[in-house]
């Protein structure tokens, strides 16, 4: 569904009076699962179908002051047992004054005890309560998880290009000018500027930033037209002549793999970029 | 108040149970023959009736009028177990209390009497997530309860439960339902709440649901809601589980195999605007790989359609093993994508491997059999991908010099530059003679072409592979005859030189004896 089948989908459901406790938003980019999320509680909320966007309900949801939406977004996007117990605590005082009660889960990823601890909660919320999860992958959750919850799928799309993507292509940029300068003694400086200014969730995203731009350098030498470009205006300067992109880019995704391991980041790192720039 | 589907029609007695026929009816007759154990583990499948058949088996043994296989649903008993407010049967979800501390107060409240049913009944849930510690501490309890108490768990993972609870327990295994069952039921269900389904769509239902009532019934849940006139289309599943054609899994892999990236990655994209998942198309890719293996060796279940067949012929000339790595790839990938948060970019990778593996541009198997030797030898990892993009960027003279080595005409070069040019080419004509040869040769540059003789330098590092070469007579030959073939040039002869010995002239020994007897100094070296 694009975000607008989404709407009208959610607006069938409540004219059905099928509302059910626990939804699942994925796909799409997060600006549109944001919408989709904003929408579904404002709808449960107003009294007009579609929401009127103008009562204190709708305002306050847009605000995000509304004292029956909770916002649960976890540091690091992990959900933690510890949320799931308070929020299991809270679902059962009533709604201060909106309708429903609505619980909005802004993560990435669920540690299995967390999960675990959901699935009862998630399964048979008081008939005012509503979870929603909003996530980019609905791979992330157990299956029990997934079948609780109806699933609205916006359509999967590239990710965008950012600003703080364009601060760790700069970072990325240094680190191998050194290596092309063979100043090693910057280039392991810098790697260690990048791994302790970041936490290790942190390490893991850009690293996966890292491979989009790999990937946009792969495409446009294969002459694939710009509309699939996540960066349009992609160099690759810094690209090593006799390496290989596509090996390259499967070291990072193993890389980023392991990093939920508790590998040492620092060598970790280190390897990598070494791995990269080994052949200028 | 609307309830969802799942919930709605959650079974109330046994007889209302699916599907599990082998423990509603040993249930029963445990409770008619009066053998009761302790403590009872359900185990089995999302979805399957675990948590309805402990609560029912709760009624069943506390309704006012029994125990009987039928509750009466009317007593004050059975009234608060379906709110869920009995003050004698306990819902406990394990996977929230799952420490020590929760198990020490449920052992401390074992001890009392039921306050006014005839048993105490704990239902655990969601079992698995107990603790170790509190595992050990529930063992004395679970073994020897008073009287009045049972213990009901329930678990979607029992490879997680310890031995010696298991054993403490009389273990049902529910089923996952199958295609008829389920289908029935769902039949029930829409006729129930006024609606018709297509045949059709009931078996994408139960294909999507993986034998779990519960996914089943949610997405019938949302499929009633979009359907239109009270009727749920194929066209309508379809379209709302993102279900992929066959049609564009098999573009998409012929594709593949002509290596047409620009047009795969398009169709790709084409598949997720229209709201395709990426996992459900990588699942298709694995179902299409299967389809070919099994008409290639005979043993599909039913001929193969127009579409296959097409798809069948284009992949005539891989063989089976390069087909069985490719799936193994993509069910690598199918994993990690329960792992990344950039699923489209993940896919987009593995169809760019997937078109350099099997793409008809590349002759993969051989060489993918060879490269493996040498990765042994060399301990340096090489794999096809090497042949990818940059082979592009081979010059045109290149080329026509390799096309001529092909075919074997003569060409004769003369200039330094041209030969050193060809070192890849020698290369690999080396490599058709003797693999391991070219491995070693690999390590070193040819610096220098001089009268008719090629310089190859190695570093100190790869000293050995110099001295591998050096060993055997027959390789200085293999490697000249290699020359002669590549350049055209008669007589050529090969010097291996370690690193740094050519560049400097000046450790010759007579040039050194020239300089001492002068008392001179180099100013500069010219050639």
């Amino acid at each position: 569904m694009d975000i607008d089948e989404a709407k009208e989908f959610l607006v069938k459901i409540k004219k059905k009076d099928r509302i059910s406790g626990a939804y699942i938003i994925f796909g799409g980019s997060s600006k549109e699962r944001n919408e989709c999320v904003i929408f579904l509680s404002k709808l449960l909320h107003c009294k007009e179908t579609p929401p009127c966007d103008k009562c204190t309900d709708c305002i306050q949801i847009e605000n995000r002051t509304h004292p029956d939406t909770k916002w649960i977004t976890p540091s690091k996007s992990t959900l933690s047992i510890d949320d799931v117990r308070w929020v299991k605590g809270d679902i059962y005082i009533t709604p201060y004054y909106g309708r429903r009660k609505i619980y909005i889960f802004e993560i990435s990823y669920m540690r299995s005890e967390a999960a675990n601890a959901f699935l009862k909660i998630l399964e048979e919320p008081p008939s005012y309560g509503t979870l929603i999860i909003q996530s980019s992958n609905i791979n992330f959750f157990l299956p029990t998880i997934v079948s609780r919850c109806q699933k609205i799928r916006l359509n999967y799309t590239l990710p965008e290009y950012t600003v703080p993507m364009e601060k760790i292509y700069q970072q990325f940029t240094d680190i191998l000018g050194y290596a092309r300068d063979k100043d090693f003694f910057r280039f392991f400086k810098a790697i260690d500027e990048f791994v302790t200014e970041r936490d290790r969730e942190e390490v893991e995203e850009d690293t996966g930033k890292i491979l989009l731009l790999y990937r946009d350098i792969y495409l446009k030498k294969t002459g694939i037209p710009e509309e699939f470009l996540i960066n349009k205006q992609i160099d690759d300067s810094f690209l090593p002549s006799n390496r290989n992109i596509l090996d390259i880019m499967e070291k990072i995704l193993e890389l980023k793999g392991r990093i939920r391991y508790n590998i040492n980041l620092k060598l970790a790192l280190d390897n990598l970029f070494l791995h990269i720039s080994s052949g200028f | 108040m609307y309830l969802v589907l799942a919930r709605k029609y959650r079974p109330k007695n046994f007889d209302e149970v699916w599907g599990q026929k082998h423990i509603t009816e040993a249930l029963k007759k445990s409770i008619t023959e009066e053998r009761l154990a302790h403590a009872y583990l359900f185990t089995g499948p999302r979805g399957t009736g675990k948590t309805s058949v402990a609560r029912i088996f709760a009624k069943a043994l506390n309704c006012e009028k029994g125990p009987t296989v039928k509750p009466c649903d009317k007593c004050e008993s059975c009234r608060t177990i379906t709110v869920g407010s009995s003050m004698d049967v306990l819902e406990i979800d394990a996977a929230s209390n799952r420490g020590i501390d929760e198990i020490r107060s449920l052992r401390e409240n074992v001890n009392l009497t039921p306050s006014n049913a005839r048993f105490k009944i704990y239902i655990i849930d969601e079992v698995h997530m107990l603790t170790e510690p509190a595992w050990n501490a529930l063992l004395k309890t679970l073994e020897e309860p008073p009287p009045y108490v049972k213990f009901f768990l329930a678990t979607t993972t029992p490879e997680k439960i310890p031995s010696t609870i298991i054993s403490r327990c009389q273990r049902f295994n529910f089923k996952p339902f199958r295609y008829e069952e389920l289908v029935e039921k769902l039949n029930e269900i829409c006729t129930k709440e006024g609606f018709t389904i297509e045949k059709e769509a009931l078996k994408e239902i139960y294909e999507f649901s993986g034998g779990s009532m519960r996914d089943a019934l949610s997405i019938l849940d949302q499929l009633i809601v979009n359907a239109e006139d009270s009727h749920i289309s194929y066209q309508g599943v379809k379209e709302f589980l993102g279900l992929v054609e066959e049609k564009s899994i098999a573009e998409i892999l012929i594709l593949v195999r002509e290596n047409d990236l620009k047009k795969l990655l398009s169709l790709f994209h084409t598949l997720l605007s229209e709201g395709k998942d990426p996992a459900i198309i990588l699942e298709g890719i694995i179902k299409k790989f299967k389809v070919i293996i099994l008409e290639r060796i005979g043993e599909s279940e039913n001929s193969i359609g127009e579409e296959d067949k097409k798809l069948y012929l284009s992949f005539n000339d891989v063989d089976t093993e390069t087909l069985l790595n490719a799936i193994s790839i993509v069910i690598e990938y199918k994993n990690r994508l329960h792992m990344e948060n950039i699923p489209v970019v993940l896919s987009e990778i593995l169809l760019i491997k997937l078109a350099h593996m099997l793409g008809n541009k590349t002759t993969l198997p051989q060489k993918n059999m060879e490269r493996k030797d040498e990765e042994v030898f060399s301990g340096k990892k090489s794999t096809i991908k090497e042949e990818s993009i940059f082979s592009q960027g081979k010059t045109d003279k290149e080329k026509r010099h390799s096309d001529n080595a092909v075919k074997g005409e003569k060409v004769v070069m003369q200039s330094e530059e041209e030969v050193l040019s060809q070192w890849k080419v020698i290369l690999s004509e080396i490599k058709k003679a003797r693999p391991t040869l070219e491995a070693a040769l690999r390590e070193g540059t040819p610096v220098k072409f001089k009268d008719n003789t090629l310089f190859i330098s190695f570093s100190k590092k790869y000293e050995f592979h110099k001295s591998l070469i050096e060993n055997k007579h027959n390789n200085i030959k293999t490697i000249e005859d290699a020359l002669v073939k590549i350049t055209g040039i008669k007589d050529v002869k090969v010097s291996l030189i370690s690193e740094g010995k050519y560049e400097s002239p000046l450790d010759n020994g007579e040039i050194k004896k020239i300089v001492e007897f002068f008392d001179g100094e180099i100013i500069n070296v010219e050639e």
